[in-house]
């Protein structure tokens, strides 16, 4: 007992006195700030303590129908080829989707990038404006608009390229803004100086600089949708998700394994892709 | 008006990339008009365009005491909530991560373990998240239990692999200099692992949250959460004041823990 008051003492003192902070030698003296790590512990343990009692945590259920994950788990390793045409036809859907919502949205987002960009547009007032309403949209995940899409367009792939189209819009802008106020601004306003105009000297002397980040960005985006158009479907939008989650609630998941197979052979063979141009393009 | 004849002999002389940038924006007008959906009639119906009339209206007037009251399942509860799921999955996701980074780094294990790993996280990244959100539900029922277990899932792909990096990246020298004080394992640990990795791995797991808030709030689309299923069921029932205060309460949390994220990781990283 005397020596966990000790420990305690020990381990609370640097907390409650200056003193036991303080190392003194023959003529100077330090005094060591307070340990942060014991406090930033304590907060840890705490969000813990309510983040299980918030999010009706029940590990019997868990545990007591953990061999059910399995046999899902191991019916997905065992895909159905046969099952094979019947998805070739939503597969290219999810690819299409991607496609035209990258490309909607990243010739959205190029005029708001220029008037977002503080190099180009000199007032503060636009640009922040329009950095301010952008940060606003970009906020909402793609999922969450395709769901509500569902309400204004109707089911199916249309509004799943709406969606795609804004998620890419949103995405593009920033990133995009963001080159164009890296670039080196000295020719711009050299030809400005030879009395071109601003479409002109920004045509000439900007774009040279900024084509090849563009359409970086651009295909970075197009990887990001692919991901994103194969479960739009699960909100009703169009795409291999529509399928993947009526395959599900049949439980036939031999058939969900085989669509995840091709999807996972897709995203990898567009990614390979998509990184080779963009090494190119670098 | 005289050129300098260089100036002119590289002029007439310049790459002809009319035909290059023909067929480039020919190839794209036709991918475009591929990829573009079919479908009959206006875009947008005429109560489409009223359903987004009146979201706006919501936006604008949203049930203010839904946004300010602080009962269960109204908006601050459901951000809160939302923050805390992501937390339990990114838990979840660091704790299994750490060992897996560490067996998938090729400067610690063999090159065939650190393959197999690899394997692994990619497996995890394309596997679609609501599929596991799904299984998961199958496994625990719906509900926001199901959400943690999917975050926790999906976010060991990633994590596992920002954590490699930083593995790989490790100065091997300090755990030599180590060595040859006569150190053991864990006092190598100790002073020669954590420190090094310690800051990047905590700012890998904060950018991982930032994601899996947005994570947490779309899984409430397929009822594994409560924020997303709460908007969906809000606009399906035409009260679109509701769902004003949703949308509000998604923009908020999604704000906060980015700044959150950013100026922590930010301080991490810079000191």
């Amino acid at each position: 007992m005397r020596k966990l008051i000790a420990l305690l003492q020990e381990i609370f003192s640097p907390y409650v006195s200056k003193a036991a902070r303080t190392y003194k030698a023959k003529d100077f003296e330090v005094t060591a700030p307070y340990p942060i790590t014991a406090f930033i512990a304590l907060a840890l343990v705490t969000i813990f303590v309510l983040a299980v009692e918030a999010s009706n945590i029940d590990l019997v259920q868990f545990f007591g129908n953990l061999n059910n994950m399995w046999r899902i788990l191991s019916r997905l390793l065992q895909p159905n080829f046969r099952f094979l045409p019947r998805m070739t036809g939503p597969m290219i859907e999810t690819i299409q989707l991607s496609v035209g919502g990258t490309l909607i949205g990243s010739v959205l987002a190029v005029p708001v990038a220029i008037f977002s960009a503080s190099n180009i547009v000199k007032a503060s007032a636009i640009y922040g404006s329009v950095r301010f309403a952008m940060s606003l949209i970009r906020t909402i995940p793609v999922l969450v608009y395709a769901a509500m899409l569902m309400f204004i367009v109707g089911m199916g792939a249309m509004a799943g390229l709406v969606a795609l189209s804004i998620f890419t819009f949103t995405i593009v802008a920033k990133m995009f803004y963001e080159v164009i106020e890296t670039v080196d601004m000295a020719p711009y306003e050299a030809i400005e100086s030879t009395g071109a105009d601003k479409v002109q000297a920004f045509r000439v002397a900007v774009l040279p600089q900024i084509l090849g980040s563009y359409l970086s960005i651009v295909l970075y985006s197009f990887e990001i949708n692919v991901r994103s158009a194969a479960i739009i479907g699960f909100v009703g939008a169009g795409g291999i998700g529509l399928l993947l989650s009526d395959r599900i609630s049949w439980r036939q998941y031999e058939d969900v394994g085989m669509i995840l197979l091709v999807l996972f052979a897709v995203i990898i063979l567009i990614e390979t892709l998509s990184r080779y141009l963009r090494r190119r393009l670098a | 008006m005289n050129y300098h004849p260089e100036v002119l002999h590289s002029y007439e002389h310049r790459p002809k990339t009319l035909i290059l940038k023909l067929s480039i924006t020919l190839g794209v007008i036709l991918l475009f008009f591929w990829s573009i959906p079919s479908f009959d009639g206006p875009l947008i119906s005429e109560s489409g365009l009223d359903i987004v009339t009146r979201m706006f209206q919501g936006l604008i007037n949203p049930t203010w005491d839904k946004i300010f009251s602080l009962k269960t399942f109204h908006v601050p509860y459901l951000m809160y909530e939302t923050v805390m799921v992501a937390f339990l999955g990114t838990l979840i996701g660091t704790v299994v991560a750490t060992p897996l980074s560490f067996l998938g780094s090729r400067n610690i294990t063999n090159s065939v373990i650190a393959f197999l790993v690899t394997v692994l996280v990619v497996l995890i990244r394309t596997m679609p998240f609501f599929v596991i959100g799904l299984i998961y539900i199958r496994v625990v029922g719906p509900g926001v239990f199901a959400g943690v277990l999917t975050i926790g899932f999906t976010s060991t792909g990633m994590i596992t692999k920002l954590y490699t990096e930083s593995v790989e990246d490790m100065d091997k020298g300090i755990l030599e200099a180590l060595d040859s004080t006569g150190a053991t394992a864990v006092q190598k640990l100790r002073v020669g692992i954590v420190p090094q990795l310690f800051a990047n791995f905590v700012s890998h797991s904060l950018y991982r949250f930032d994601i899996n808030v947005r994570n947490a709030i779309i899984l409430g689309l397929i009822s594994a959460g409560r924020l997303g299923f709460e908007l969906q069921a809000a606009i399906g029932n035409f009260r679109y004041r509701d769902a004003g205060a949703y949308l509000w309460g998604i923009i908020l949390v999604v704000m906060i823990i980015e700044f959150a994220s950013a100026s922590l990781r930010k301080r991490l990283i810079y000191g």
